[in-house]
Parts: structure tokens; C-alpha cells; sequence
């Protein structure tokens, strides 16, 4: 209860431009809109532009804020950056060519740039998830890292709940057996 | 395990499925979350928190010059109309004498050969149509970054807000 009031205020905040507000929700959600980020790209450089754009938006949009779930509303302008930024022709060409020299790189997971195993560990994880499908990829990854409901999916992403719950268990099932195998 | 907006997994899974598929669904999501939280993303660096910090107070500073710009040129335009629709509802001249009219021009201007120069009213309002117009190639300029229809959005909201404030009295 206390978190959301003080939420609120911070958000009441922004709205009237306090440089201090924005400063604070740059500090509380950063760390796991950058995670997702992350996560889509597999790029720390393309996440943090992305992380910029994010939070630009945010001082844009923070008007059109009506009240509910903030990470909600903060979540689908992330994941429309992330689309905008696929839908970029040119973009969309270094990402892939990142993600293809990534898998290409796949079976050299113990050269020197993997300094320790928890770094290993973390890259496995990057390569399995790009095997998956885009719109999977994105689903297990906005669900992990927004905490949305299922609900709330299904909303953003004008699909049925149980067509997005269907989507997120084959994913996540396939993950697990790419991480297991 | 994540909250997710405190959803109970277990009951919207049994929305869909049996009983037994229902919990083999749930343990797949769980054990599958438990890897991805196993092998937490990176954290943005220092640098890049502080650039973005810096970059949302400079958005915000140009917001609120932006706002405090329009809601200038509006007032005073909105003034300019006020002014004008006044004038046309007020009673014509009943053979009056004109002298009376010419007197409440300033000489400059009753003597001005191009009145658009000399009248500082009118030089101040063709000052701000042109800011007004700056502000739109501004906001056209930046059609990447933020969509047309947002900014129309933007703009109206802007709109309605020195609407009321100025029929409040605060202009």
C-alpha cells in the first residue's frame, strides 16, 4: 500500500515536470526494462538506446498517464519501442546480422571473453532464448519482466488470454528443455 | 516466484485445461521461471543511468519551455480574436463626431505610412505567429522521436487547458 501511495506521488510528480520524479523512476524501473531489452536484443548497446528512448517517451507520454497499473502502461510503450525498432529496415539488418553472428559464435562458449561461468550461464540462457520465435521470445520475456498479469498481456497484445497463456507454456516449456538438454 | 499482479496461476490454468494438464502446465511455467530468474539479465551501467537521467531532465526542461511558449501564443491570440469579435458587436457610429475614434489612436500611428511597422501591438503578434510557426517545424523536425499524433494530442490537451485557465482569469 505504502509503495503504490508513494508511487503515486512520484508519478503526480513527473506530471507537473519535477526533474526529481523522473530521476527516481529512471532509478526504479531501469534495471528491469533493461533486462527486457536485454533479453529481446542480446545487445547491451541497442539496450541502452533503447533504454534512452524509453524513458524520453516517458517524460512525452507521462500525460496521458490515467492512473492503474504503472508497469503496465510503462510495459506496452517499452514493448512498442522494441517493435518500432524491429520495424526499422535498417535496424532490423544489424540486429540480425548481431543474432546471426551470436548463434554462429554459439558452440565457442568457452573463449576468453567468458571470463567466469555465471557469465557462461548467462549467455547460454541469451542463445537458447533467440532459438525461439519472436513473438514467443517476446511474451515469456514481457510476462518475466513486467509481472503483468496474463490478463494484461492478452489486453496489450489483442489476443484471447487463453491463446497467450497457451503460447507463454509452449515457450517456456521449450526453454526449459533447450536449458535442460 | 514473481507476484504478477497477484494472478492465481493455478485457477486460470484449470479455466482451460484439466486437472492434471493444469499442473503439468504450472510446473513447466514455474521451473521454467525459476531458470530465467536464475540467470538474471545485466543491469545498465552507471554511465548509462546517468546519461538517461540527463536526457529525461532535458525533455523535460524542453516540454515545459514548449508549453509555457504555446500557452503564451494562445493567450495572446485568443485576446487578439476576443478583442476583434468585441469590436464588431460594438454599436456603428451614429453620426458621431470621428474625431472622437481618431483620438484614441496614439499620433505615431494615426500619421504611420505602414501602420504593420509602427503599431507595436501589431508588431508583437506577427512576432508571435512566427514563434508559433518555429514551434511547428520544431515539432515536425522531430516527427522520428514523437509521433504526429501524439504531438496533435499534446496539443490539444494543451489547448483546453489555457482554454479554462484563461477564462478563469489567470491571462
Amino acid at each position: 500500500m505504502g509503495r503504490s501511495v508513494e508511487l503515486a506521488r512520484i508519478i503526480d510528480g513527473c506530471k507537473s515536470g519535477d526533474a526529481d520524479s523522473f530521476a527516481q523512476v529512471v532509478d526504479m524501473y531501469a534495471g528491469r526494462c533493461y533486462g527486457y531489452f536485454y533479453r529481446l536484443t542480446g545487445d547491451r548497446d541497442l539496450s541502452d538506446e533503447l533504454l534512452s528512448e524509453l524513458f524520453i517517451k516517458l517524460v512525452e507520454k507521462i500525460g496521458s498517464y490515467k492512473g492503474g497499473a504503472f508497469e503496465s502502461w510503462l510495459f506496452k510503450i517499452a514493448s512498442n519501442i522494441f517493435h518500432d525498432h524491429l520495424r526499422g529496415k535498417q535496424r532490423r539488418r544489424k540486429l540480425m546480422d548481431a543474432h546471426r553472428t551470436q548463434l554462429e559464435r554459439e558452440p565457442d562458449l568457452n573463449e576468453s571473453r567468458f571470463s567466469d561461468e555465471g557469465q557462461i550461464r548467462l549467455e547460454r540462457l541469451q542463445v537458447h532464448l533467440n532459438r525461439l520465435d519472436a513473438d514467443t521470445r517476446d511474451l515469456i520475456l514481457l510476462r518475466f519482466y513486467s509481472e503483468l498479469s496474463f490478463k494484461e498481456i492478452a489486453e496489450h497484445r489483442s489476443e484471447p488470454i487463453g491463446t497467450a497463456l497457451s503460447k507463454l507454456h509452449r515457450g517456456l516449456k521449450k526453454l526449459r528443455e533447450l536449458m535442460e538438454g | 516466484m514473481k507476484q504478477h499482479a497477484h494472478e492465481n496461476l493455478t485457477e486460470l490454468l484449470r479455466r482451460f485445461m484439466d486437472e492434471s494438464a493444469a499442473q503439468a502446465a504450472q510446473a513447466d511455467i514455474e521451473t521454467a521461471e525459476r531458470i530465467l530468474e536464475a540467470h538474471p539479465a545485466p543491469f545498465p551501467s552507471p554511465e548509462t543511468l546517468a546519461t538517461i537521467r540527463a536526457l529525461t531532465l532535458a525533455a523535460a526542461a524542453r516540454k515545459r519551455h514548449r508549453t509555457q511558449i504555446f500557452r503564451g501564443a494562445v493567450a495572446v491570440a485568443a485576446a487578439v480574436i476576443l478583442t476583434i469579435l468585441i469590436g464588431r458587436q460594438s454599436p456603428a457610429p451614429t453620426g458621431g463626431p470621428t474625431i472622437s475614434f481618431a483620438s484614441i489612436l496614439p499620433t505615431a500611428l494615426w500619421e504611420s505610412h505602414d501602420i504593420a511597422a509602427d503599431d507595436l501591438d501589431l508588431v508583437y503578434f506577427a512576432s508571435e505567429i512566427r514563434h508559433i510557426e518555429a514551434e511547428i517545424r520544431a515539432l515536425d523536425s522531430q516527427e522520428t522521436e514523437i509521433r504526429r499524433a501524439d504531438a496533435v494530442k499534446e496539443l490539444e490537451m494543451e489547448l483546453v487547458a489555457i482554454e479554462t485557465e484563461y477564462w478563469k482569469g489567470s491571462y
